[in-house]
């Protein structure tokens, strides 16, 4: 198994192995580990394989690789794939064959990734522990009796079983970035538009990013490079230019020398595990033994992230799935009955009752509550005001600061079953991840150590939006240290 | 606490049906997480512009090009159709 790109692209090219040796290298792993993880709700194995045949072919011809050229890939659910059902961890898609894939599948493709399957999430990415999947649980690869983390939880624990050697996950308020601290990987969630959505289930328009999770940094960098750029198909994608991170890491020397990281006032005064806090602290004199100079940066509002958060992204998902209707497309329930007719809300109510989880329907639910008339102006729109608010207050922090070093959650994995009855508790675990999306900014989480208890810690860059390349050398300046990707699950 | 009636509203908002189990889970935890949402009273917002994505834009143009290949496959998966339209159960408004 490989930890990188770089190192499979270097054995290919000198013919130490096939393409087609390593694809079936990784489906082998998945047969021997994912019925004790669940990650993989549809497997594309023949696919996959044939794809590899095509890398060796340009091999022997002595073609010119792509970025992604041969490199397994696990795929969220929540992609579009053509061909290839797309379940979004639901039973409303459960048999959805998209007639088109994403426009991130498609720039996947032409970089000649190679897609293993589509693995779980929760359901329509609502979530932060995998638990509220249709398909069940996945589970997480250093301790099966915890949470790999959500929504893109089966993401994060193929990447760190062994099972891909990249994923693609969706993140609207941390469901990259969460389950990779959870499974000791890296998840890097670009700034917003970067990526297009378009073929990208979605939740949260406003929130939602797709990006990569990996064991090294500059994978994390060379997928996104790779899948970034204006697309016609997605108003809010952007036409900044996509640097070349691929030839920066590579540039990289090591030295923070001039650049300023920042800590965040209201983080630092927030009760977290002690190991969380550790990792935190050791990972803060990493980037200071480098050179960079240390700045407290005030976020005040960020104590009211989750409240926004959740009002936001409500809202927006009580809007977007409201397409799920029984008609069209997906889920329809079994009208008894038919003849005697029913009511055009009775048929859609019936559908949406019975294809939606239970999490689901309490976040349309929250969402249409928001959005009602008399409650609108005290719910919704205050919380779009407060955004804005968060926002010119990160900006602010950005004048001092080239980047900012946080925790990514108050502790590690939890247990399988432990929070699931708790909503509000669930919603409180995401007050480190949140405001990223609020605001619209680059976050990458990168491993730093195992804890007592065998789980992984990471911690969280965040970046000026657009501002990724800080990121990178910041990302890049941790892994060099703590090489966390040297770490293997048993499982 | 929001009352039952509120609730019964979003539901109908939201074309879900709830059950009286439902009804009682969602009243105390809907109500639970709203009591939490409303810490954001106490912050001045005023004269401050609403937010809804985090990027500014503009409208961006493309022709509508319909092309009869794409309709027939957005069609083949749906539930039931007949004659090129969407077939429901006999609907009746009520």
């Amino acid at each position: 198994m490989y930890s990188s790109i770089q190192n499979l692209h270097d054995d290919l090219k000198a013919k130490k192995v096939s393409s087609k040796e390593v694809i079936q290298n990784y489906i082998t792993k998945i047969e021997e580990s994912d019925s004790k993880l669940n990650c993989f709700i549809t497997k594309t194995f023949d696919q996959a394989l044939k794809q590899a045949e095509v890398v060796d072919q340009k091999i022997s011809k002595g073609e010119e690789l792509g970025l992604l050229e041969g490199a397994p890939f696990s795929i969220k659910d929540m992609f579009c794939t053509k061909g290839v059902r797309t379940t979004a961890g639901s039973r409303m898609l459960e048999n959805f064959i998209p007639p088109y894939s994403s426009t991130v599948n498609k720039r996947l493709d032409a970089a000649g990734a190679i897609m293993l399957g589509k693995v779980n999430q929760d359901e329509f990415a609502m979530g932060s522990s995998n638990e509220t999947s249709y398909f069940g649980p996945s589970f997480n690869p250093w301790d099966v009796s915890k949470v790999p983390g959500g929504s893109s939880g089966a993401s994060a624990a193929s990447v760190a079983a062994r099972m891909s050697l990249c994923s693609m996950g969706t993140d609207t308020g941390g469901s990259i970035r969460q389950p990779a601290h959870f499974c000791g990987t890296v998840g890097f969630k670009p700034t917003y538009g970067r990526v297009s959505r378009y073929g990208v289930v979605a939740f949260a328009s406003s929130l939602d990013q797709a990006g990569p999770l990996s064991l090294r940094v500059e994978d994390a960098f060379r997928v996104v490079q790779s899948i970034s750029g204006k697309d016609m198909m997605d108003n809010t994608s952007s036409d900044k230019a996509v640097p070349d991170w691929v030839s920066e890491a590579k540039s990289f020397n090591g030295s923070l020398k001039g650049k300023r990281v920042g800590f965040i006032k209201e983080y630092a005064e927030t009760d977290v595990d002690p190991e969380i806090k550790e990792a935190f602290e050791k990972s803060l004199k990493v980037l200071k033994d480098a050179g960079a100079e240390v700045k407290e940066v005030s976020i005040p509002l960020i104590k009211h992230g989750v409240s926004v958060y959740y009002l936001v992204a409500t809202s927006e998902a009580a809007s977007n799935l409201s397409r799920y209707d029984g008609v069209r497309y997906g889920f329809r329930a079994e009208v008894e009955d038919a003849a005697k007719g029913m009511s055009l809300d009775d048929f859609y109510a019936k559908t949406r009752s019975q294809g939606f989880g239970e999490e689901v329907k309490r976040r349309i639910l929250l969402g249409n509550f928001a959005l009602s008339s008399g409650y609108y102006d005290a719910y919704y729109n205050k919380s779009c005001q407060v955004r804005r608010m968060i926002k010119s207050e990160y900006e602010t922090a950005f004048k001092d600061v080239d980047f900012i070093l946080s925790p990514v959650s108050a502790t590690q994995a939890f247990g399988v079953n432990e929070r699931v009855q708790d909503p509000l508790k669930m919603f409180l675990n995401d007050f480190f991840t949140v405001s990223v999306n609020l605001a619209g900014l680059p976050g990458i989480t990168v491993p730093v150590m195992k804890a007592s208890n065998g789980l992984p810690c990471g911690v969280q860059l965040i970046a000026n939006q657009y501002d990724e390349s800080h990121l990178l050398q910041g990302a890049l300046t941790l892994e060099n240290e703590f090489k966390f990707y040297e770490e293997v699950p048993s499982v | 606490m929001i009352k039952e009636e509120e609730l019964e509203k979003a539901a109908h908002l939201s074309r879900i049906l709830l059950s009286s189990k439902d009804k009682e889970m969602h009243l105390d935890q809907v109500s639970k997480i709203l009591a939490h949402f409303k810490e954001l009273q106490k912050i001045d917002t005023s004269g401050v512009e609403p937010m809804v994505t985090p990027t500014e834009m503009e409208n961006v143009w493309r022709p509508d090009d319909v092309d009869a290949q794409e309709t027939q496959e957005l069609m083949d998966v749906a539930p039931d159709v007949a004659e090129g339209q969407y077939k429901v159960p006999q609907v009746v408004s009520g």
